[in-house]
């Protein structure tokens, strides 16, 4: 492809693809009546010839790559496609985080020659299998859960394949609902293909073609300049998906580790060392991990560059079939939009911030894992207006997001896979549902002390009212272990919990005046449920409490602003006990801060880290200047055998860090006292802080094997920062 | 003796003016803003209006029946913060309701700042926390007590909110406006703790169901009203004393007017007062010259905002969005980007782009002379040869061609290895596409089709682009007003005094029903349209109108129960009947299924209204205004070089002085009016019609 588009029409091009693709995505959101479509989990797009993503939206960011790895498939097992042929998938094990999202896909023919591909995905309601819903959190096999439709043609030369629609209609529970996304779809690649060929007819099919081309090249282009800015190694990180193990109050732990190499413009984001997949809760398949390095790409690299395939050129994702991030038939894997994806986005995202870290240029685009879990809250029963009914409530999406090298997480909303998502009113949903809730708040202390903390979370809780019961079913990791680490020191955020407590009385204790202001001031019996808990009764006088799991903070807390400490205070944002013991902040009577107090107590923690470090070894070594970082924890200098780095808050000297620099820290394995609230860590872990041996400022804090960690969090090329 | 009818749009830097006298002849004014003192340039205008009639200016301001303005003083003291600290009462346990704010971090922001997930974050909560108050107290979706009101938790949160340093309070507490008693006790309380504490009530400021709108509109207003108050005060005495006897009327973003009393209680109302002016004036001329579907452009210095009249009426958002803040309050729809005269061309990567970035008024684009070095879709404009340097704002400010050419030729031509008209002209198609693409979007997104409408083209920018985001729209028509260049003054003078009462009172149908009069009895739609009519009745009288000048316009905000989008729908008749309450169901099902597509509609599963809304207008004395008098020929059109499609073509460049009514344009030709140059297109005819309105057609 050599046709040349000067400047002006490539702009004027771009920008009609965008609007192109934005008319097909409205007319997909208006012809479906589908609560979930309009909670923005669906996505349009425009690809090219072969397939590559050329203009995406900023929907629901996880199942963005499967309609790249879809047109593949479709190119790969047919060679007799021709106009107004329109493809469907929705096989996990092919392209799809799970069977609910149905992908369409159509070909653009000028001339006889494919130009694009349109293609459109919609998160269906129902597809059948053994809850209602499709999301079959105690499934064994795939076999049990919804409808899997193989690679084909649900379009044939602008006929539709009656037989094959109804055959999928016929298996969901909501058949109006999947028929009205199903012509939502095509309603939308209609439209959009239209435009397309206006814009073909006006520009000339090549031009289009060299556009679309050119705002791919133009990206990669942009991203491998990033790359070769930063420091070649391998960069590595690992997190936890924790699950009830088989009827016993038991839990295992999954590990996802993500070992990254990055080879001058290149990345090799390696999963291998992730656990056997199994026949429970939390697979993924790779179209679910292929997702979630493709969203990484796009929050971290793609911030100031246009989102499309170019962003994944230079990327490669390496892991066998068979594991639980790679699950193949028969595993379930119907949770697999929310399962072990979101832990290897919490490893990748670990992996790609060290990275970043090594560049002052950068340092400011590196977060630590963005979202920690999705935590299923679908309720279903009789509701006040003697009607059946079942809902997803979308409040757990407002978790706190990471901190950042220059700001505080986003408090109740900072999620990055869905960028512009929310929740609904309180009013609106009592309105419709028999759940009356007690309070939707933030919870102090819930985002990761840090110099900058991460975000705060919500906690919501919910009493049956005008009805008898209804039953919970409920689906999360990250209850017995924080998936939101922090970055440099700063500590990870809270994790997630679904609690009940039942014969409350809540309604009588309401009726005389009495204030509830957390479940510890109610009556009866109170229960921590299990992170999968696929029928939780909750009947008339109980009440159920969902709190999320929250972003981890970036840097000591010790370092943080004593000023804002003491503003978020005020604003209930940091307790007291919190502000003194994690920040080592005093504050005065009228809420000030007391600064000689500050100090005391700051020095005082430190003691009591010095007291209880492991010390390092370290060897004297004479450095000259510094020649870079490593975020807010070390210079790095040229060493006569390899990088050696200092402490970049007291100077001093550590040692070389050119096989990684763990050896040289001194390390703290941290107790409850010394982490926020709702930190649970399972036993087989530990967390630990790895400080300056020097003035005992916290330089990372990690979760990590009881036994120690077998990987490092960076090992430089050459030995050269 | 005279009369005059006069309207004024307070811009950010002009204050355009309307001077209609009995006879109808429209006089236009321009003068600069004074932003400390909003009235002084009003008065600027109408000194120009008195001079051009001969008579002092008290004796013209005592001549004037009716004075309606549109103003930007709540929405920058919105942006500025300078507004009153509101201390905010809520129910215990939903304090965090304007921090949370329901999660979103997107809203008001474009695409491009939502992907950048660095800086992605909340705007500042309306009320800060430590201004936040919870009390004891609990209503349930059906108005019943759940758990009564704590009054000493009252007294001790009112205790803490003024050591806090509230100045006004605000109250919204859960399902208020299901039953006020608790906010009505709130309120009485509040006034004993601190007498003469001004205290707004959500239950009777904005009675409308989703707590998260309805506390931070009602704290937004809260904090606005002592400031408009201030300054309406100010503005009103300012005028009086230049010998102004007529009570001033103020536009509000619902495109209709109201009195400073009234205003002073619903201050959050008036933020989008300026712009929606310019899509009442479409409307009003519209319906004149046969337009019943208009698409509104006005494309200023820094945005391009697209508003749509649909069978001769606004389209209305239920919302109105300031800033990145989406209050609870019905406004004209106006939709914006960045692209205005004053919009920065760049080049990143051989990549040629067009704003969102502007120069404003200062330092302005290059051509100014201000400083500016950068360059504008403006100086584009003016080394292509559309606009004329001698003849810009009147004369008013001398354009320099040389700043233009030399800000382009390094900044776009150099890069991108074009010529500086190619790339003046690059820059200038391009945000033209952008323009289009908007308009596309605005007018799909309403389920319609941009051909089905005629373009209205106003502001700075907008008769001079509109030829070329008309045509590539495929619109019939392209008009641009007489009154182009003070189109939103003007639409301000057109409008009526109009009151907007709301009730939320969801009520369902269950699924399967048929007879949806059976769900929804009348006799209870009528009682509450009968309430919410009274007290529009109530202020309008209190306003002034006289009570059998006033109009009803009763509609629900009705939804699917299975389905998510809300619609406006209107009943015709004033008692409703059975039947009626059945058209309604009727009628919402076809406006859905125009707007999201045949099949949408899920009529099986129920249907709920949950707001019930009256719209009472009075209409304000204005004259039947009459433009036809144009100038006489007056010799021949000149003739200069436009750059277009890259070549250097022949325009032929007409004055105002010579139109008339019937005068054939054909394009490439330029009208340079008075603070506004036209442009018709080549491949483009024009027609001026009786009214001056010049209406242009693709060949």
């Amino acid at each position: 492809m050599t046709t040349a588009v000067d400047p002006v029409t490539y702009e004027v091009i771009r920008h009609k693809l965008w609007s192109i693709n934005s008319e097909g995505a409205t007319t997909v959101e208006h012809v479906s009546g589908s609560p979930v479509v309009h909670a923005t989990d669906y996505n349009f797009g425009i690809y090219t010839a072969a397939g590559e993503m050329a203009i995406i939206g900023t929907y629901l960011l996880t199942p963005i790559y499967t309609g790249a790895m879809a047109i593949e498939v479709f190119l790969d097992r047919y060679d007799d496609i021709e106009p107004g042929d329109v493809f469907i998938i929705n096989d996990p094990y092919l392209a799809a985080m799970h069977q609910n999202d149905v992908q369409f896909c159509k070909p653009v023919f000028r001339d006889g020659e494919i130009v694009a591909w349109l293609g459109c995905m919609a998160h269906q309601v129902d597809l059948g299998g053994m809850d209602p819903g499709s999301w079959c959190t105690t499934a064994t096999d795939v076999f049990q859960e919804g409808i899997r439709i193989p690679p084909g043609r649900i379009v044939r030369r602008d006929v539709l394949n009656q037989e094959l629609w109804d055959t999928i209609v016929l298996n969901s529970r909501m058949h109006d609902t999947v028929a009205n996304d199903f012509r939502a779809f095509l309603a939308g690649l209609r439209v959009a293909e239209q435009r397309f060929h206006e814009l073909c007819d006006r520009y000339g099919a090549a031009q289009v073609r060299a556009s679309m081309e050119r705002t791919l090249d133009n990206s990669e282009a942009e991203l491998r300049a990033m790359l070769r800015e930063l420091p070649d190694g391998v960069y590595e990180h690992t997190s936890y998906l924790d699950r009830p193990a088989g009827a016993s109050d038991e839990i295992e732990l999954l590990q996802v580790p993500c070992r990254m190499t990055k080879t001058a413009d290149r990345i090799v984001f390696d999963f291998s060392g992730s656990s056997p997949q199994s026949p429970a809760y939390g697979m993924t398949t790779r179209g679910g991990l292929l997702g979630a390095v493709a969203t990484l790409m796009l929050c971290t690299f793609g911030s100031d560059i246009p989102w499309n395939h170019g962003l994944m050129r230079p990327v490669e994702v390496v892991a066998p079939d068979g594991l639980c991030v790679t699950a193949v038939e028969p595993m379930p894997v119907s949770g697999g939009a929310a399962g072990a994806n979101w832990t290897a986005t919490c490893s990748a995202g670990g992996a790609i911030a060290k990275m970043l870290s090594f560049s002052e240029k950068y340092e400011d685009h590196a977060f630590g894992p963005s979202d920690g879990s999705w935590q299923l809250n679908q309720f279903g029963g009789i509701d006040q207006h003697g009607e059946p009914f079942a809902s997803m409530y979308m409040d757990s999406l407002l978790w706190g997001g990471p901190a950042f090298s220059f700001r505080d997480g986003v408090d109740a909303g900072g999620a990055m896979v869905i960028l512009a998502g929310g929740a609904t009113d309180v009013e609106q949903q009592e309105m419709r549902h028999p759940l009356l809730y007690l309070w939707r708040r933030q919870v102090a202390d819930s985002g990761g002390a840090g110099t900058f903390r991460g975000g705060n979370g919500i906690q919501f809780a919910l009493t049956p009212i005008d009805t008898t019961e209804v039953t919970g079913v409920l689906g999360t990791h990250g209850v017995a272990v924080p998936n939101r680490t922090g970055l440099f020191g700063g500590l990870p955020g809270s994790c997630a919990r679904f609690e009940r407590v039942t014969g409350s009385g809540v309604l009588d204790h309401l009726g005389e005046g009495r204030p509830v202001g957390a479940l510890t001031e109610l009556a009866g019996d109170h229960q921590v449920l299990p992170g999968v808990s696929p029928a939780a009764r909750i009947a008339h006088g109980d009440v159920f409490e969902c709190t999320v799991q929250n972003g981890g903070g970036y840097g000591d807390p010790l370092l943080r602003d004593p000023a804002r400490v003491a503003a978020d205070v005020e604003a209930g944002a940091v307790s007291l006990d919190a502000a003194a013991r994690l920040y080592g902040v005093a504050l005065s009577a009228t809420g000030g801060v007391d600064s000689a107090g500050t100090e005391a107590l700051r020095a005082q923690i430190r003691e009591a880290r010095r007291a209880r470090m492991t010390a390092s070894s370290r060897d004297a070594v004479t450095v000259g200047e510094p020649t870079g970082i490593w975020g807010a924890s070390l210079l790095t200098h040229d060493g006569p055998d390899g990088p050696v780095a200092s402490c970049r808050h007291c100077a001093a000297v550590l040692g070389p860090i050119g096989d990684g620099w763990e050896a040289i820290a001194g390390r703290v394995v941290l107790g409850p006292d010394d982490l926020g609230s709702r930190v649970d860590v399972h036993a087989d872990l530990a967390t630990v802080a790895y400080v300056c041996p020097e003035c005992v400022t916290a330089l990372w804090v990690d979760t990590e094997p009881v036994g120690g960690k077998d990987w490092r969090d960076f090992a430089l090329a050459g030995g050269r920062a | 003796m005279p009369t005059y009818y006069v309207a004024s749009d307070i811009g950010g830097t002009f204050t355009d003016t309307v001077v209609i006298d009995a006879a109808g002849s429209v006089g236009r004014y321009k003068s600069s803003t004074v932003p400390d003192n909003p009235a002084q340039g009003v008065l600027d205008t109408l000194e120009l209006a008195a001079a051009e009639r001969g008579v002092p200016l008290a004796e013209l301001l005592g001549d004037v029946e009716v004075f309606a303005h549109g103003t930007t003083i709540a929405t920058n003291a919105m942006l500025e913060g300078r507004t009153k600290k509101v201390g905010l009462i809520q129910t215990r346990g939903f304090g965090d309701t304007l921090t949370i704010m329901r999660g979103f971090k997107g809203i008001g922001l474009d695409e491009e700042e939502v992907k950048r997930f660095r800086t992605l974050v909340k705007q500042p909560a309306a009320v800060p926390r430590r201004l936040t108050a919870e009390v004891t107290e609990r209503i349930d979706y059906a108005g019943r007590v759940v758990s009564p009101l704590d009054e000493a938790d009252v007294r001790r949160a009112v205790a803490e909110l003024r050591a806090a340093g509230a100045e006004v309070f605000a109250v919204s507490l859960l399902w208020s406006f299901a039953n006020d008693v608790h906010e009505r006790r709130v309120a009485e309380i509040v006034a004993e703790e601190v007498p003469g504490a001004s205290v707004t009530l959500s239950s009777e400021f904005l009675p409308r169901i989703g707590e998260y709108e309805r506390t931070l509109t009602t704290a937004v207003n809260a904090s606005l009203r002592p400031v408009l108050k201030t300054s309406l005060d100010s503005f009103e005495s300012t005028l009086t004393k230049a010998g102004l006897r007529a009570d001033p009327l103020l536009m509000q973003s619902n495109g209709g007017l109201a009195t400073f009393a009234e205003v002073e209680k619903r201050a959050a109302a008036t933020v989008m007062s300026g712009p929606v002016g310019g899509v009442v004036a479409s409307q009003f001329l519209g319906a004149r010259s046969g337009h019943r579907n208009v698409v509104t452009t006005d494309m200023g210095g820094t945005s391009f905002d697209v508003g749509l009249v649909l069978d001769g009426r606004p389209v209305m958002s239920n919302t109105t969005l300031i800033g990145r803040d989406q209050l609870a309050l019905p406004s004209v729809a106006v939709r914006a980007i960045g692209a205005g005269a004053g919009s920065i061309a760049s080049v990143r990567n051989g990549v040629l782009q067009v704003g969102p970035e502007s120069a404003g008024a200062r330092p302005g684009p290059a051509c100014y002379g201000r400083g500016g070095t950068l360059p504008t879709v403006a100086d584009a404009d003016l080394v292509l040869g559309y606009l004329n340097p001698d003849n810009f704002l009147g004369g008013r400010l001398t354009l320099d061609v040389d700043k233009a050419r030399a800000a382009i030729d390094e900044h776009v031509a150099k890069p991108t290895g074009l010529t500086v008209e190619q790339a003046a002209e690059g820059i200038k198609t391009i945000v033209d596409a952008r323009m289009a693409d908007l308009v596309r979007q605005v007018t799909v997104e309403q389920g319609y089709d941009p051909t089905d409408f005629a373009v209205f083209a106003y502001g700075g920018a907008g008769p001079l682009h509109a030829f070329s985001y008309g045509a590539e729209l495929g619109c019939p028509q392209i008009v641009v007003p007489i009154t182009a260049s003070v189109h939103s003054a003007f639409g301000i003078g057109c409008s009526d005094l109009t009151m907007v009462e709301e009730l939320s009172k969801p009520m369902q149908t269950p699924p399967g029903t048929t007879d949806h009069a059976s769900a929804l009895p009348p006799a209870e739609l009528n009682a509450t349209f009968d309430e919410l009519a009274a007290r529009a009745r109530r202020d309008l009288v209190a306003a002034g109108a006289a009570e059998d000048s006033i109009a009803y316009t009763r509609s629900v905000e009705i939804r699917f129960r299975a389905q998510i989008h809300v619609l406006a729908v209107p009943f015709e008749a004033d008692v409703l009947t059975d039947a009626d309450v059945n058209g309604m169901v009727e009628r919402f099902v076809e406006i859905y299924e125009g707007r999201f597509g045949k099949g949408a509609a899920f009529l099986e599963g129920g249907v709920e209204i949950t707001t019930f809304r009256v719209v009472a207008t009075s209409p304000v004395p204005k004259a039947d205004f009459d433009t036809g008098a144009l100038g006489a020929a007056a010799g021949e059109p000149g003739r200069r070089k436009v750059f277009s499609g890259g070549e250097w073509r022949d325009a032929t460049v007409y004055r105002a002085e010579h139109l008339h009514d019937g005068l054939h344009i054909e394009g490439l030709a330029i009208v340079e009016l008075r603070d506004t140059t036209v442009v018709i297109g080549p491949g483009q005819d024009a027609e001026v019609d009786g009214s001056g309105d010049i209406v242009i057609r693709n060949r």
